[in-house]
């Protein structure tokens, strides 16, 4: 009998005892993927498959970031803990790895997505899981819009790109005849939804729109179709290498610019070189939102981070797409306090004004309305084998037209 | 009609290396019965090697492609020694998922040291076209037509005049048969995949300065090169390469007078109007059997 009427009071002891751990542990496991001394979160990006040529680069200077952060310290007190998850630019596989993040590794966080069609699709998991979501590199604006409480972006969504490549021709003389060459996918379509918009205002008329199609290794159709419509100016809104693929053609059945491209292919010498020389990026122009080319004072302080954490990757310009999203995070966890929650990294983020964004060509800038963190971009070319920034329009008083 | 010579010309640039790819595919599904989709990475692993000749040991084009063609033979023979020796004998679906097993293998291996970067491998010749009567061409679309039509007449004399070639045709038609009267199979298999790796290896250098150079670059050519090979007849080595150039010429041709939109898939929808009127392909003969 004796034994029977221990039990209860044992019970109740160590239920005493648990809440008080469970009271004393509280503080440092508030909230979801975060500890006394680390903030986890989660990262996603196209890590194999065709695409991964892309999401290595944009993952590792996301990761500089965070790993210059933690060697300078951390975040009151805590260290950044990153885990990676390879989406294969697949929506299956991206969603697949977000829900692990969430749900297996608990991450607070979720700063990933690089392809435009795999990211969008974890949009309703991050709403859903109520998880904090910085994208990194996707454009496609219907991944921030319409604007919710936990996703976010600080790279210009596919329709800036397009209507500032739009209205940089508008600022050119004598263009009047618009010809278009591009892909058919997610990304290529946020950009064409503004440039279709923006060109049906009066003064410009579309005299050819070209598909070519990804993985495409020759243009002769779309460069010949191009030249019979003669148009002052070509739009390409195209990847790097069929893009390089296009102007090479263009040059050899004598297809004049000026070509116009997107931010897709903001390294203008990398193009030039793939296409065949300097000779066939003649007259051609990028949209971009970075603040310099790689190489120029401008991006010497980025360029070095990225080449202290990853000393052989080549520093181009996607090395840079990643950047100015973890600098957001980095901001908001450090304002949000000591007494770490996702609501105050929220209210934190959407209080973000004017924060140098390191690499990028804005300032971010983030409020309940709106979470598009950074629209501003601006044109480049090349001349004498230098990538030069022209600003946001044509001008004939800039010294480089 | 300058447009149209034009396209006919840009056509049979690009189907020849269809055609070469083609050629790669037949040669394996001759001998073994199987559908080969690793081609499409024999290709990328011979314009690495030929990439790699070129830019670190600084040997000149025709020299990294020599390199590529005999590391890449070497590539085949390991492959069938090492992947297929032990499972020959099995069904050819597990032979076709053995090959793609070996696709994303190699895929996986070459974005360790090439998977960070688009990478660029010079033409063959410094200019950048030639015209001939009024028609501008790339000197590496001649190269690449040339090559073609030189290895499909060298395949026809190997096949026709060599003891290898012909033991190789004696395996095809039965492995069984060439076994009883002393023929090493294994050695017929083996110099079968490097055969076919070396045209596939060939390829990849002609191609990588048109289509630049990735881990994935052999993907769509392995999809051209396989249409071609289904319009040719799959067992015609005559039909691979002029599939090839059906392919490259039927694609331009509808891209340059019907659309764009639908330029990549056309010469799929012609394969289909094809087959449906001639099952076996072009070149290809209905098997029958004596009962």
């Amino acid at each position: 009998m004796k034994r029977y009427r221990i039990l209860p009071t044992s019970a109740l002891a160590l239920c005493a005892a648990l809440a008080l751990m469970g009271a004393r542990a509280a503080p440092a496991a508030a909230e979801e993927g975060v500890t006394a001394d680390t903030i986890r979160v989660g990262m996603f990006g196209p890590l194999t498959g065709p695409v991964s040529i892309y999401g290595y680069p944009i993952n590792d200077g996301a990761l500089a970031v965070y790993k210059a952060t933690n060697d300078a310290g951390g975040i009151n007190g805590r260290k950044i803990e990153v885990i990676q998850e390879d989406d294969a630019c697949d929506p299956a596989k991206s969603r697949a790895a977000v829900k692990k993040l969430i749900s297996r590794d608990h991450v607070f966080a979720i700063h990933g997505g690089s392809c435009s069609g795999a990211t969008f699709a974890t949009r309703d998991t991050m709403i859903d899981e109520e998880v904090p979501f910085m994208v990194m590199a996707a454009t496609l604006d219907k991944i921030s819009l319409p604007v919710n409480r936990y996703v976010y972006t600080t790279t210009p969504p596919g329709t800036s790109d397009g209507a500032e490549i739009v209205r940089f021709i508008r600022s050119m003389p004598n263009v009047k005849r618009v010809g278009i060459v591009r892909h058919v996918d997610e990304w290529a379509n946020a950009k064409m939804e503004s440039i279709n918009a923006s060109l049906e205002q009066p003064g410009l008329t579309v005299v050819a729109n070209e598909v070519l199609d990804r993985n495409a290794t020759d243009a002769t159709t779309q460069v010949l179709h191009l030249k019979a419509a003669k148009p002052d100016v070509v739009i390409f809104v195209t990847y790097p290498a069929e893009g390089a693929v296009f102007l090479r053609d263009a040059r050899k059945y004598d297809l004049a610019g000026p070509f116009i491209g997107t931010n897709g292919v903001t390294d203008l010498l990398d193009l030039a070189q793939r296409a065949g020389g300097l000779n066939a990026a003649t007259d051609v122009y990028a949209t971009a939102f970075v603040a310099g080319p790689v190489g120029s004072p401008a991006m010497a302080a980025s360029t070095a981070l990225l080449k202290k954490y990853y000393p052989d990757d080549r520093p181009q310009s996607v090395s840079f797409y990643g950047m100015s999203g973890a600098y957001a995070v980095v901001d908001a966890l450090r304002r949000a306090g000591p007494n770490l929650t996702r609501k105050a990294f929220l209210d934190a983020l959407e209080s973000t004004k004017n924060l140098p964004a390191g690499p990028a060509f804005c300032k971010i800038n983030i409020t309940p309305e709106n979470h598009q963190g950074c629209l501003a971009q601006q044109m480049w070319t090349l001349r004498d084998g230098k990538i030069v920034a022209l600003g946001e329009t044509w001008s004939p008083t800039n010294p480089t037209n | 009609m300058v447009n149209l010579l034009t396209l006919l010309v840009a056509g049979l640039a690009n189907g020849s290396l269809y055609a070469l790819v083609a050629l790669g595919l037949v040669l394996i599904y001759k001998t073994q019965d199987v559908v080969n989709f690793a081609h499409g990475e024999i290709l990328m692993a011979g314009a690495f090697i030929g990439f790699s000749a070129y830019t670190f040991l600084h040997l000149p084009y025709g020299w990294s492609l020599v390199a590529a063609v005999l590391l890449g033979g070497l590539l085949g023979a390991v492959i069938e020694r090492v992947a297929f020796r032990r499972v020959a004998n099995q069904h050819h679906i597990t032979l076709a998922m053995v090959t793609v097993g070996l696709s994303v293998l190699m895929k996986g291996l070459a974005r360790i040291p090439f998977g960070r970067d688009i990478n660029t491998y010079p033409p063959a010749f410094k200019a950048d076209r030639v015209v001939l009567w009024g028609i501008p061409i790339s000197p590496q679309h001649l190269l690449t037509i040339a090559m073609a039509a030189s290895l499909a007449v060298a395949l026809y004399l190997f096949f026709r005049f060599t003891a290898l070639g012909k033991k190789m045709r004696a395996t095809q038609q039965t492995i069984v048969g060439a076994q009883l009267v002393g023929i090493n199979t294994g050695n017929v298999f083996a110099s079968t995949w490097a055969l076919a790796a070396m045209i596939g290896a060939a390829a990849g250098v002609l191609a990588a300065p048109l289509s630049l150079l990735y881990p994935d670059m052999g993907t769509n050519f392995l999809l051209k090169g396989f249409a071609a090979a289904v319009l040719g007849g799959f067992e015609s080595v005559p039909g691979a390469i002029v599939g090839g150039f059906i392919v490259g010429v039927v694609e331009m041709l509808f891209g340059g007078f019907v659309s764009t939109v639908f330029q990549q898939v056309s010469a799929f929808f012609i394969i289909i109007l094809v087959l449906f009127l001639k099952p076996d392909g072009l070149f290809g003969r209905r098997a029958l059997a004596r009962v």
